[in-house]
Parts: C-alpha cells; sequence; structure tokens
C-alpha cells in the first residue's frame, strides 16, 4: 500500500492501539469557516461524526454551506478554526495532496480531463501512486466493469464521447480507483436528466452494498438525500443543523417548521422510497428445488394448498428463483416464468408498491444481492411493515390533506 | 523572364545560403522565444497578478515598428547576428507569452478543481493537466509567431543581421537596375516558402501533439 492511503481503517488502527468498534471514519470537531468579508460564518461550529461504512447525506437550501463543509473534509478549503479528524488522524498532519489521494471526490460537474482517454481519466489517482502499469490496466477494467461501461467499447473513448450519464459513471470509477476507504460526493447526479439521474442513484446504491464505503453525499435535492443516505443532515438558516437522523425518522418526524418546509409535500411518498425491503419483515412461501420430479412437485404443491397458496417457487441448486408452478385443470404442474423480482438491498417500498400493482400475481418474489431467495412481499405486508412507523405516517397522511 | 533566369543563375548561390541562414536565425529565435516565454508564463501562472500586466505589454509590444527596434539595437550591440536575433526574440515571445497565458486561463474551474482534489500537486496538475488542454492554444501562438519572425528576420538587413534580407534590400536599393526586380521577387518568394514551410511544420506538430479527445 502507498503512503497515501494510510487513511485506511486497518492502517490507522495500528497507529491508535485503542481499537474500538464502529470507530468514526470522520469527525468534524467544532468545525467553522468564515471569511473576512463576508459578515456571517458560512459554517458555525458544525460538529458531526460519520461512522465507517455510513452514507451520509448533506442537504439543505442553496448556500447554505454544504459544499464547503464537503471541501473541508479534503482540505479543499481551509476552515477558519475546529478540528477535522479521518480515522482518528487530523488532516493536517499529511500534505494536502497525500490527504486527497486517499479520499474519492466526484463533483457536480464530472471534471474529467477532456485530453485523457476513459482509461487515462480512471488511471490519474493509481499514476499519483506510482502503480505498476498491468496493476492499473485491470483495475481500470475492473472499475469500468463495476460503473457499468463495457471496458473495450470505453476504454480508449474520450470524455466528450459519452453522455452526461455515462461521463459521470466515469466519474465515479475515477474517485474509487485506488479503492479508498472514503467518497466525498458533491451534487453528483445534479446534471444529468431525472431518468438518468433515477437509474444512476439505483447503480449507485447497488455499488455501495458491495464497496461500503464511508460516504459523504452533498445534494440540495432532499429525496434524493433521503433515497440514498443512511443518515441526512440538514443544514437550516444561519449555517446551522436543523435536524440530523436516519431519512425514515427525519421524514417520520421532522424536528421543526423548518425542515418540514424543506421536505414539502408527498412526505409518505418519500418515506416509502427510503424503506429499503431489508428494513421489513418478508413472508415465507413454498418453495421447491428445481431438481426435483414431477411427483415431488405434485405433493409440493398439494402441501402449498392446504396452506391456502395456489402455487410453489421453483429454485436452483444457488437458491435462485427460476419460475412458479402452478396445478393445472387436469391435476398436472405447470410453469410460470416469474414476473416481478426485486432486490432485497435496493428496493424501495415505494419501487415495491408500484412492481406489486402492476404484477400478474399481487406479491413479488424477493432476493439478495446473490439472487438468492428471501421471502417475498404483497401489499398486506407493507402495510403491516409500515404499522411500526404507524402513528407517524398517519399524521404525515392528515398533515399532507 | 528571361532577365530573372539569368539572375537566377549567377545569383542562386546567395539566394540558398541566404535561405539557410535565414531559417537559422528564425529557428533559434524561436527556440530562444519558446523558454523566455515559459519562464514569464511560469511566472505569471504562479504570480496571478503579474498575468494582465504581461498580457498588455505583450499586445502593446507587437505595435512597435521594427525597423526602430532594429535602430536601437545598434548603440547596444553593434551590428550582426546578435542585434538581430535579440529583436527577434522580443518579438517572437509575445504571441507566445500571450497564448500561453491566455490557454492556462481558459481551463474550467471544475477540472482544475477535480485535479486538485484527486491528489495532484500543483505542478503535477499544470504539466499533467494544465498544459496539455492548453496545448492548441500556445502551439497555435507559435505558428503565429514563427510567420511574424520570418517577416521581420528579413528587417534585420538593416543591422547587418543574415538572411534574405541583405537581397532584399539590394533589390530596393537599385530599383531601376536589370536586378532590383529579380533580386527583390525571388527573396520575397524565399521568405513566403519559408513561411509556407514553417506553418505545415506546426500544423504537423499540432496533428501530433494535441490530444484527439480536445481536438
Ligand atoms: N471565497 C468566498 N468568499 C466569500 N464567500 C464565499 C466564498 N466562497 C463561498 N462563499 C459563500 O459561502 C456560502 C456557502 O457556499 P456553499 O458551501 O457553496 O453552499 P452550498 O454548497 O450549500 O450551496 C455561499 O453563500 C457563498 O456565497
Ligand atoms: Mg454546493
Amino acid at each position: 500500500m502507498q503512503v497515501a492511503l494510510d487513511l485506511s481503517p486497518q492502517e490507522a488502527s495500528q497507529v491508535d492501539s485503542g481499537v474500538k468498534p464502529r470507530r468514526s471514519a470522520i469527525e468534524l470537531r467544532d468545525v467553522s469557516k468564515h471569511y473576512k468579508d463576508a459578515g456571517a460564518p458560512i459554517v458555525d461550529k458544525l460538529t458531526l461524526s460519520i461512522a465507517e461504512g455510513e452514507f451520509v447525506a448533506l442537504t439543505g437550501p442553496s448556500g447554505c454551506g454544504k459544499t464547503t463543509t464537503l471541501k473541508m473534509i479534503n482540505r479543499l478549503i481551509e476552515p477558519s478554526s475546529g478540528q477535522i479528524l479521518i480515522n482518528g488522524l487530523d488532516v493536517d498532519d499529511l500534505p494536502s495532496h497525500r490527504l486527497r489521494q486517499g479520499i474519492g471526490y466526484v463533483i457536480q460537474n464530472v471534471g474529467l480531463f477532456p485530453h485523457m482517454t476513459i482509461a487515462e481519466n480512471v488511471a490519474a489517482v493509481p499514476r499519483l501512486l506510482g502503480w505498476k502499469k498491468d496493476r492499473t490496466a485491470n483495475r481500470i477494467d475492473e472499475l469500468l466493469s463495476m460503473v457499468g461501461l463495457e471496458p473495450s467499447m470505453y476504454r480508449d473513448r474520450y470524455p466528450r464521447e459519452l453522455s452526461g450519464g455515462q461521463a459521470q459513471r466515469v466519474g465515479v470509477a475515477r474517485a474509487l480507483a485506488a479503492d479508498p476507504p472514503i467518497l466525498l460526493m458533491d451534487e453528483p447526479f445534479a446534471a444529468v436528466d431525472p431518468i438518468t439521474r433515477t437509474s444512476l442513484q439505483d447503480e449507485f446504491l447497488r455499488l455501495q452494498q458491495s464497496i461500503r464505503k464511508t460516504i459523504v453525499f452533498v445534494t440540495h435535492d432532499m429525496a434524493e438525500a433521503m433515497r440514498l443516505a443512511d443518515r441526512v443532515v440538514i443544514f437550516g438558516p444561519q449555517s446551522k443543523i436543523a435536524q440530523v437522523g436516519a431519512p425514515t425518522e427525519v421524514l417520520s418526524a421532522p424536528a421543526d417548521a423548518f425542515v418540514s418546509s424543506m421536505l414539502g409535500t408527498g412526505r409518505l411518498v418519500q418515506l416509502l422510497s427510503c424503506v429499503k425491503l431489508r428494513d421489513v419483515s418478508l413472508d415465507p412461501w413454498p418453495t421447491i428445488s428445481e431438481e426435483m420430479g414431477q411427483d415431488e412437485r405434485l405433493v409440493a404443491l398439494a402441501e402449498a394448498l392446504g396452506r391456502g397458496k395456489d402455487r410453489v417457487l421453483v429454485l436452483d441448486e444457488a437458491k435462485r428463483p427460476r419460475y412458479w408452478i402452478y396445478l393445472d385443470g387436469n391435476g398436472e404442474s405447470m410453469r410460470f416464468e416469474l414476473d416481478c423480482t426485486l432486490d432485497l438491498e435496493v428496493t424501495s417500498l415505494r419501487d415495491a408498491i408500484t412492481q406489486i400493482v402492476y404484477c400478474p400475481h399481487d406479491c413479488a418474489v424477493v432476493v439478495d444481492g446473490d439472487e438468492s431467495f428471501q421471502g417475498v412481499i404483497d401489499l398486506k405486508g407493507i402495510r403491516r411493515s409500515l404499522a411500526p412507523l404507524a402513528g407517524s405516517s398517519a399524521s404525515i397522511i392528515g398533515v399532507d390533506k | 523572364m528571361s532577365g530573372y533566369l539569368q539572375y537566377l543563375r549567377y545569383g542562386y548561390h546567395t539566394l540558398i545560403s541566404e535561405s539557410l541562414s535565414h531559417i537559422v536565425i528564425v529557428v533559434v529565435a524561436m527556440l530562444v522565444a519558446f523558454i523566455v516565454a515559459s519562464l514569464l508564463g511560469l511566472l505569471a501562472y504562479r504570480r496571478s497578478w503579474l498575468a494582465e500586466p504581461l498580457l498588455s505589454i505583450t499586445s502593446t509590444a507587437l505595435t512597435l515598428p521594427s525597423l526602430a527596434l532594429f535602430g536601437l539595437m545598434i548603440p547596444i550591440f553593434g551590428l550582426g547576428f546578435v542585434p538581430t536575433l535579440i529583436v527577434l526574440v522580443i518579438y517572437a515571445v509575445m504571441p507566445i507569452l500571450r497564448n500561453l497565458i491566455t490557454g492556462l486561463n481558459s481551463i474550467s474551474p471544475a477540472i482544475l478543481e477535480a485535479a486538485t482534489g484527486i491528489g495532484m500537486t500543483r505542478t503535477r496538475r499544470l504539466f499533467v493537466v494544465e498544459v496539455p488542454l492548453a496545448w492548441p492554444i500556445i502551439v497555435t501562438g507559435l505558428r503565429f509567431s514563427s510567420m511574424m519572425v520570418v517577416g521581420v528576420a528579413a528587417v534585420g538587413a538593416y543591422v547587418g543581421g543574415p538572411g534574405l534580407g541583405a537581397t532584399l534590400f539590394n533589390g530596393l536599393a537599385e530599383v531601376g537596375s536589370r536586378s532590383a526586380v529579380p533580386e527583390v521577387l525571388s527573396a520575397t518568394i524565399m521568405i513566403l516558402l519559408i513561411a509556407i514551410a514553417l506553418d505545415g511544420l506546426f500544423w504537423l506538430i499540432s496533428r501530433l501533439t494535441v490530444s484527439p479527445g480536445i481536438r
């Protein structure tokens, strides 16, 4: 590992022998920023601790100091006072370029280098770190595939030959190149059209499931913050934090009138958007292995019928759902293709509802990241899982009416 | 026409050697000017308050009549190669420096921020990102500068400098004589050919060195 990656958690914990579980990856202590010519501080005594692997969104009205806060973390802006620690180390302890080499950084206008090919852009940080050529080349291909760009097709293109969405993907790949433990993102999806934005958000969420970076994500779009983050920080007027909390907490119990007004109407829909299937309990469903013969299938179907289910889900050896079987009029088992399969980690209740409504089987099959079967969910199940939030969601509905 | 051919028969020797020395002084002047402009450009990059004054100097300096500048050199450097070279360098530096500063200033702040943000030092950023991005503009400056210098170099004959200026001035001095028109004409044609060759050279350089991503 290179010097710049001194910030990775393992190495930092060697420095600090008192190993604590789930230590904070980023810690801001009383951080302020004011410019001499301006009156009020832009960031005022901000204290915030971000855990390792946590996805935190900084959100609030334009000009409230989100970008300033983000840039103080990688020292593109120096704080006027206060202290910033990364994995327990003061950011001032390293030369600033070393610090930044260990932190992924993605900005709104992408900032790809137009004179470099996509491969060269992605290789920018590995080059700074002096990686060997073949290691870099392998990493480029790995990253491009990871962000959904076929390496052989995109490697040698130039940024101007990409669409906005593709450029943004390359921006993410470049930030991830040296596998930094921390990712700072400033309105990364703001410059693309809404449809592309949604799919970029989905892809990014899925990516985050596997890479588990500590992410600080700046956006003025509340819905985006709620959709993506584990925790949102809402900046209020006078650079004060208006509320910090998990999206569901904020949506179901806004701290004050300011936060309510920022959230706007449609809070229930947002709440549904940010509760993921992994947060709710799924229903079981009778299944049978693909290898089973006709007789076993009929037995399984009969048992299922006994439990009020008219069909059985067939799984392959890796427990991946393959198709449904039914009992047809002649007492034979009949095969039906799967209609909707939802991903446990990324599908929100809102998406689940939409899918289920259009699904001929009024319930959806839920799988995890490895596509293995986890259970099913239907509208009743969704309603039941909203019960814990019931008081609040009822009040949301009440307020919004 | 026959007079012209007759002139070429005894004059081609001079014409060729003067063309060669013309090319030499232009190339030397360009090389020195490129180095000087790069140093000044770097200075203006490090001290951004210098950029404005340098830019206005580069545009006003070009309006000086070259003959006057050559005249000013005589009391200091006498006659010959050196004073010519100095004047040529002064002229050549201006467009190069101008385009260097303009080119470096024209780069999108988002790109610069990205470069710093991923951990490039300032020097690294300059050579890996800024110069390559400004390069098309810099090469245009070099190309323009070289054209100008080829022309101004001819005036260098006024201070006894090398090049095609000698034949040109000769011809102009004896207007009316049989050799006047052929001399002026052939020197002019050679100057033009040198200019065209240099222009082609810089076109080639630009094709080969400007990234296809920004062409
Ligand atoms: N160099 C500066 N001098 C004075 N004020 C600045 C400077 N840079 C930014 N600001 C001000 O700081 C405020 C916060 O900016 P920023 O952090 O970019 O907000 P946000 O990202 O939340 O929209 C803005 O009102 C902006 O005008
Ligand atoms: Mg901003």
